[in-house]
């Protein structure tokens, strides 16, 4: 998994059928800083956050399990994240 | 998922039989910056499972995910188009209303 930031929101005019009613959201990684890094991406989500909000994101073939049935989703936020609390120097 | 822009069509003919009735396209994949979308010259052919054209701005699954999409179990894939963008906001603004950008 990875700490990721919401930069923006997607709405699809079309979809496979079991995207219907769901929210995808446009992340971007966050380095130990928790600047950005990398190339934004869109993922799924267990539920709607806002921009700007921290997430922990799972990745890659595993992401499909979130949902019931799975999903046919390479990326989804499973949770918003309040504090990262980083101990440095050990 | 990454965005990408359809770029054309992949007609072959002979193929493993479990492609047979499967639309490939090739498409660019698209980055977002803060000004707005940006090409990034790497391209893909993906199984187009929402009967995306030419010019739209599409959502790929990648890697083994891309098999739980409908009818694509038993497809040897690692690419699907599994929607076409309506509208994306990122940044505070819109950058993509009805496929554009």
């Amino acid at each position: 998994m990875k700490l990721s930031r919401v930069i923006g929101t997607v709405v699809l005019s079309k979809s496979i059928e079991p995207y219907a009613g769901k929210t995808l959201h446009l992340i971007q990684d966050l380095d130990e800083d928790l600047r950005p890094m990398g190339e934004p991406e869109v993922s799924a989500t267990w539920q709607a956050l806002r921009e700007g909000d921290m997430a922990v994101v799972e990745v890659a073939r595993e992401a499909v399990n979130a949902f019931d049935p799975p999903l046919a989703v390479d990326a989804v936020i499973l949770a918003r994240v309040e504090q990262v609390r980083i101990e440095r120097g050990r | 998922m990454v965005l990408s822009r359809v770029k054309g069509h992949v007609v072959s003919t002979a193929k493993l039989e479990n492609l047979v009735g499967k639309k490939l396209l090739l498409v660019e994949i698209i980055t977002v910056r803060e000004h707005g979308l940006e090409p990034t010259g790497r391209h893909l052919v993906c199984i187009d499972a929402v009967g995306a054209g030419e010019g739209e701005l599409v959502l790929v699954v990648m890697g083994s995910s891309a098999r739980f999409a409908p009818q694509m179990s038993d497809v040897p894939t690692d690419a699907v188009i599994v929607g076409i963008i309506d509208n994306l906001q990122a940044f505070g603004r819109e950058l993509v209303v009805r496929g554009g950008g």
